[in-house]
């Protein structure tokens, strides 16, 4: 029974390892110290459950006494309230994990490079904890657990005692039957109607706020992962904060496969297994496999294992996906009024509708009019004016005093050769990149050089790039649905559910790009099929779509480009007589 | 080229703008940049061969 508790506590902790590694790629090897403070956080409430029965008969932990400690330190001063602690197993690894990642994602240190600063971040807790100051027992942490809430900690012979007791307590609270009763409730089946959809949006969101929330959140799983843990093995101490428990508990994930839900479990379990054979292979004084009163257990099986958490799983992935994108969970909605914009525009060029000159998107406009702070006014015409434009790169001029206005509702192409600055000037309109020098604006009232990327694509400017950037592990209704306008802030997107509008509008985007009965293929795959191919090759390359589109017996169109008049700039790198030709 | 000329033929509307290191060379209507001389310089590629 202690053995499966412990294997439950591994898979909390794996778990929270593939949330963050599996499913949004953020390599942590810094895990372990989540783990480790929630389990310090029992550890003190323990220590404290001890009281007088300790080595020194004192109402003080024996190490205090030890180390000639008259009173308790600040950090202890709740630890004898059940309630503190387990507020404190919860805040301490998420309020560390929250201001570490906030500083690391705002920096957009990632890759290899996040993983090196939290070993770093391990290796400081541990050293920190190493010292007897702390008033965390130092080298030997906190052992010798008495009972928690008053009821007595398991001995290795008796592993099932407290779980006894609770079921007497329970039976007790319980009117008769209900015990039977409980076992006939069935747990809700995946996939159950009921259960809350969950979307994410392609564009807009910002990948702070996401992988802040995940990070925080998988490392609140190791921590209460390590609270239970703690009980269990009676033991907490600096070792399970060494880089390499840390680095074994990716480990685990990567042996079971990330993101998926039984990976981790299966690789901990392996790993369980592993450890169990090589114990049985030693001598007998090393085999603390189920030893509640393991003296290192970080040196033997009695550690974590993988994951098996898994309700959230799609809402997890969806948000996972997001966080790997830009974007910002504000709750900017991009302007619809570019649409009728751009009709007034055209109206009042064709002199049909003298009343459409001087209404910007259906509103009247006036010099006396006051323009809301991010609201997109086209009332000039322009709906995206770049003035003097300056960007250099070590001295070289990718954008020279660059000058362009474009009209709402306007289709521009930019050409030019190699080096001409198209794809420079493409990331500087969607915040990619600062320039040096000049001004961009969004209608009249947006500075595009004060907002973030994620804030960019929130009020409308969108960027096809030349590789087709579709979730490839998601089906081609879900990468629908993270194109939809939507709340893109962290917790509407947990939450989303279609209304009956969105689901027409995926629908009549289905049938434009062919995709209908693929709709619940994965990208991947639906765009492995030639006919997909031409489309997709259609958004990166049009040239060739015309071609392509033949060849799949369909009729080329561009009702997609005609059916919405947004102002829509298009790069493209022009060929040279015997040179390589590309698209931007 | 060729998908330039199908998005902007028989459309003044829409108009191109050529770029060259950094700066707008041409600008207008695909006629009008073709005929442009500064715009065929910066190209550098036979715009006399696109159909009109």
């Amino acid at each position: 029974m202690q053995l499966v508790a412990k294997i439950m506590c591994y898979a909390m902790c794996a778990l929270a390892m593939d949330l963050i590694w599996g499913y949004t790629g953020i390599l942590s090897l810094g895990h372990g110290v989540f783990f480790a403070l929630g389990g310090y956080a029992m550890g003190m409430y323990l220590m404290r459950q001890i009281g007088s029965d300790g080595q020194y008969r004192m109402p003080m932990p024996d190490f205090m006494v030890f180390l000639n400690w008259k009173q308790f330190p600040w950090h202890w001063a709740l630890s004898d309230s059940f309630v503190a602690q387990m507020l404190l197993v919860v805040l301490a690894p998420g309020l560390l994990a929250f201001v570490f990642g906030f500083f690391a994602f705002r920096s957009r240190i990632k890759g290899v490079y996040f993983s090196i600063i939290t070993q770093a971040m391990t290796y400081a807790m541990m050293l920190l904890f190493f010292r007897n100051e702390t008033g965390f027992g130092g080298n030997n942490g906190f052992t010798d657990f008495k009972r928690i809430l008053d009821v007595p900690l398991a001995d290795a012979d008796d592993a099932d005692a407290p779980l006894r007791h609770h079921r007497l307590h329970a039976d007790r609270l319980l009117p008769d039957g209900a015990g039977d009763r409980r076992q006939q409730v069935r747990p809700r089946p995946a996939g159950d109607p009921a259960t809350p959809r969950a979307g994410v949006m392609f564009t807009g969101y910002d990948p702070l706020r996401y992988k802040l929330a995940i990070w925080t959140l998988s490392a609140v799983m190791c921590g209460i992962a390590g609270a239970l843990y703690v009980p269990q093995v009676g033991i907490i101490n600096p070792s399970e904060m060494t880089p390499a428990a840390s680095i074994e508990i990716a480990i685990w994930t990567a042996v079971g496969g990330r993101a998926t839900l039984i990976g981790p479990i299966v690789g901990a379990l392996l790993r369980q297994r592993r450890e169990e054979l090589v114990h049985a292979g030693a001598s007998p004084s090393t085999g603390c496999t189920r030893s509640a009163r393991c003296s290192s257990p970080s040196r033997c099986s009695c550690r974590r294992a993988s994951s098996a958490w898994c309700a959230a799983r799609t809402a997890s992935s969806r948000a996972c996906a997001a966080a790997a994108f830009t974007g910002r969970g504000e709750r900017v909605v991009t302007p619809d009024l570019m649409r009728a914009g751009a009709v007034a525009r055209r109206a009042a060029e064709s002199g049909r509708s003298p009343r459409a000159a001087g209404r910007s998107g259906g509103r009247a406009a006036s010099y006396s009019r006051v323009v809301r702070p991010g609201e997109l006014d086209i009332a000039h015409g322009a709906i995206l004016y770049l003035d003097d434009i300056t960007v250099s790169f070590d001295g070289f001029k990718a954008l020279n005093a660059l000058s362009l206005s474009i009209s709402a509702g306007e289709m521009r192409c930019i050409i030019g050769p190699n080096g001409a600055g198209k794809t420079t000037m493409m990331d500087v309109i969607t915040g990619k990149t600062r320039p040096d020098a000049g001004k961009a604006f969004f209608g009249s009232t947006i500075d595009l050089l004060r907002l973030r990327e994620n804030e960019i694509a929130s009020i409308g400017v969108g960027r096809k790039f030349q590789k087709p950037t579709v979730f490839e592990q998601l089906s081609v209704f879900e990468n629908l649905e993270l194109a939809l306008k939507a709340d893109r802030g962290v917790r509407a997107s947990l939450f989303f559910r279609l209304s009956g509008a969105q689901l027409d509008r995926i629908g009549e985007t289905l049938v434009l790009i062919h995709l209908k009965e693929q709709a619940q293929r994965t990208a991947g795959l639906a765009l492995a099929r030639p006919e997909a191919v031409a489309r997709d090759r259609h958004a990166a390359d049009p040239e060739s779509a015309p071609a392509a589109a033949r060849r799949a017996g369909r009729r080329h169109d561009r009702r997609g480009d005609r059916a919405h008049r947004r102002a829509v700039p298009l790069a493209r790198r022009q060929p040279f007589a015997g040179r390589s030709s590309s698209t931007t | 080229m060729k998908f330039i000329h199908e998005l902007t033929h028989g459309n003044p509307d829409k108009k191109v703008t050529v770029l060259h290191e950094g700066s707008v060379l041409a600008e207008g209507s695909l006629a009008d940049v073709q005929a442009e001389r500064e715009g065929r310089r910066g190209l550098s590629w036979p715009l006399a061969a696109v159909p009109r």
